[in-house]
């Protein structure tokens, strides 16, 4: 448990960021071009919803690897604040 | 080439797992700034599968719907205008998505479509139909501008046509008709709908009694109301042929359909003149030149070769239209090198055929694809191509043309050093020549006297466009003038009684030939340098080249004839000229005999 209700809040944002990070990695959408290739349908239109499908996917996945990367920022944030906070309780101890 | 199709299976399954996506999408939220990002990729993802995705696997889910119904019982009042409906929505979407509903719909389904929406159904909206006929059609025109129509669809539409039952309120010809008029399709829908519909009239040349109708007719369509019933579904495709010089090459280049176009199948006055325009057109046309890509030159000499060997094997060839003889003659005009061969050499011919043939008078590098014809076709096609004024005119003014090539490359190939004896090797090309000239001027006199015509004036034509024409090219060409007809007894009894008067007539005739080919020769023997007659200023042209023959006065004339007796009978090359005239009188003698018999 947090000393600092900061570093407390960081550790919550953190968790957050990865259950969303975790959820979108799990989304169904990341899964949709299977089943939706030219054995399905074919046809310049098909051809282009495979083409939005395959840009969305891509920052979907950028979006989840920046979630990560702030979650851990904030859980180095929130390390470091309780290690201040740990230093000062034993100063003051 | 984008390939069409889908799998109804799979795309429902698809479509359920998209709104899964959509659904899962949809509950990502979060109040964090650090995921704003994530919020809205996947607002827009979602906002793609529900804004793209969603409506186009429903479209294509929903004409699949409609389309399994219209293979089963089809209410022409709903299910079919909904279609066409569709098929408004789908065209509004651009050119894809419209030949994606042709192609789903399918050839058979799209001629379905249109027995349907012609039904005689009096208790439904006749006019609205009609008009949404009329709006399907124009879809279907447009679509097959493009390149994504299934290969096999022209023959599904007409296989749809000729399958569908023949009940009340349904007429599949009349349909036909309907769908071949006022409207234009892409070259190769055409080519390939007239191939479907000319093998189904092969496919049922077993069956039909030799006056039946190629095609069976209904109860008539309401689709058809403002045309002639009896309007002839070939007809129709050929009108809309027209002037497509590829299109009708690509159809006639098919062997089994030339034979059966050129030789079996019956045709009204338009029909025939149709055919055989467009024959010459793929045969003959303007972009059949020596230049042309080999494969079109292929094609071409083959369509001339069936054209000629199949024609002659029509019944009614006496009665067929001037047209006919003028495509004829512009035909063999065209093909003069492939006629020279084989008159040269004639040969019988069991089916059409091209071959690489050269001539010595052309040269040694000389060899091209020509057509090659059978004997007796040849003989009839050329009596048919010299029936008519406008046809005898046309060939004398391609085979002036030929002459004038002809000459010339032997003069120069005459000076090639390979030729050891110049004067022999002009010798055999001119009595090559004469050769074809007077096959062509025996047939010119043939059937003269058979159409009411004289046939010594028709002789007389043939000289007279040789030398009217020495120096000008096929469309320079006036066409002459018939003289006043004299009934064909008449003309029996003034030959039958003046013998001695026609053999003079002719000799003189052929004189006269001899005279204009001599001239002919000793221009371009000239030109070629292979003599250097002293000739004088007023005779030539600025650039050195005799002036034609019909331009030089007499005194020109006397001055020229004598160079030419100087150069060519007694000069260094020695050309006898009585072996043109004897050419020219041996031709002249079979035409007397012909008659005579």
């Amino acid at each position: 448990m947090s000393a600092d209700p900061t570093a407390a809040q960081y550790r919550r944002r953190a968790v957050e960021l990865r259950r969303l990070a975790a959820e979108l990695l799990e989304s169904p959408v990341l899964r949709l071009h299977d089943g939706a290739g030219t054995e399905t349908w074919a046809s310049p239109g098909a051809d282009a919803c495979r083409t939005i499908l395959a840009d969305d996917q891509a920052r979907l996945l950028h979006a989840a690897s920046e979630l990560h990367e702030h979650a851990w920022w904030y859980e180095q944030q929130a390390d470091a604040l309780d290690a201040i906070a740990a230093a000062r309780l034993a100063a003051g101890g | 080439m984008s390939r069409i199709g889908y799998d109804p299976a799979r795309l429902a399954a698809l479509r359920a797992r998209a709104i899964v996506a959509i659904d899962s999408l949809r509950g990502f939220a979060s109040d964090d700034p650090a995921a704003w990002d994530a919020v809205l990729a996947a607002r827009a993802a979602r906002e793609h599968l529900e804004q793209t995705w969603l409506p186009l696997i429903d479209r294509i889910i929903g004409s699949e719907a409609l389309r399994a119904r219209l293979h089963g019982a089809l209410a022409p009042s709903e299910d079919v205008r909904a279609l066409v409906v569709l098929l408004r929505l789908a065209s509004v979407l651009g050119p894809a998505a419209r030949q994606a509903f042709f192609a789903g719909l399918g050839g058979a389904g799209t001629a379905r479509l249109f027995i349907e929406l012609g039904v005689n159904d009096f208790s439904g909206d006749v006019e609205a139909n009609r008009m949404l006929a009329r709006v399907a059609r124009d879809e279907l025109a447009l679509a097959t501008h493009g390149p994504d129509l299934p290969v096999q669809f022209a023959d599904d539409l007409v296989g749809g046509l000729v399958a569908a039952p023949l009940q009340i309120g349904r007429d599949p010809t009349a349909t036909f008709r309907f769908l071949l008029s006022d409207v234009e399709y892409g070259r190769d829908f055409l080519v390939a709908t007239t191939n479907a519909a000319v093998r189904y009239e092969i496919a049922g040349a077993e069956e039909r009694a030799f006056d039946d109708p190629y095609w069976p007719a209904g109860t008539g369509s309401t689709l058809t109301a403002d045309m002639r019933d009896e309007a002839d579904p070939i007809n129709l495709l050929m009108q809309d042929l027209d002037g497509d010089a590829v299109a009708w090459r690509t159809l006639l280049a098919e062997p089994a359909i030339a034979r059966y176009l050129f030789a079996e199948r019956r045709f009204d006055t338009d029909g025939l003149t149709r055919l055989v325009g467009g024959a010459e057109l793929a045969a003959a046309g303007p972009d059949v030149r020596p230049d042309a890509p080999a494969a079109l030159l292929h094609d071409a000499a083959f369509v001339a070769s069936a054209f000629v060997n199949h024609l002659a094997a029509r019944g009614d060839l006496l009665t067929a239209p001037p047209a006919v003889s003028v495509a004829a003659a512009r035909t063999l005009g065209r093909h003069l090198f492939a006629v020279h061969k084989d008159v040269l050499n004639p040969q019988p011919l069991d089916q059409p055929a091209t071959l690489r043939r050269g001539l010595d008078a052309f040269g040694p590098d000389l060899e091209v694809e020509v057509p090659v014809f059978d004997e007796e076709a040849l003989a009839t096609v050329t009596d048919l191509a010299v029936d008519t004024d406008e046809g005898l005119a046309t060939l004398r003014a391609a085979l002036n043309e030929y002459e004038h090539g002809f000459a010339a490359s032997a003069a120069a190939a005459s000076t090639r050093a390979e030729v050891a004896e110049p004067g022999q090797f002009l010798e055999q090309a001119i009595g090559q020549l004469g050769h074809l000239e007077g096959y062509l001027l025996r047939h010119a006199g043939h059937l003269a006297e058979g159409k009411g015509r004289r046939r010594d004036e028709a002789v007389r034509r043939w000289i007279d466009g040789a030398l009217g024409t020495v120096s000008l090219g096929v469309g320079k060409l006036g066409i002459p003038v018939p003289g006043p007809l004299v009934r064909p007894t008449q003309v029996k009894e003034r030959w039958a009684n003046h013998e001695v008067t026609v053999e003079e007539q002719f000799d003189a005739y052929a004189d006269e030939w001899t005279e204009h080919l001599r001239y002919l020769w000793f221009r371009e023997l000239h030109v070629a340098g292979v003599i250097a007659p002293d000739l004088p200023a007023t005779v030539l042209t600025p650039d050195g080249e005799l002036r034609p023959w019909p331009e030089l006065d007499g005194i020109e004339r006397r001055i020229v004839q004598d160079l030419m007796e100087e150069n060519t009978w007694r000069g260094s090359v020695d050309v006898d000229w009585l072996r043109l005239s004897d050419a020219v009188k041996s031709a002249q003698q079979d035409l007397y005999v012909d008659w005579t018999g």
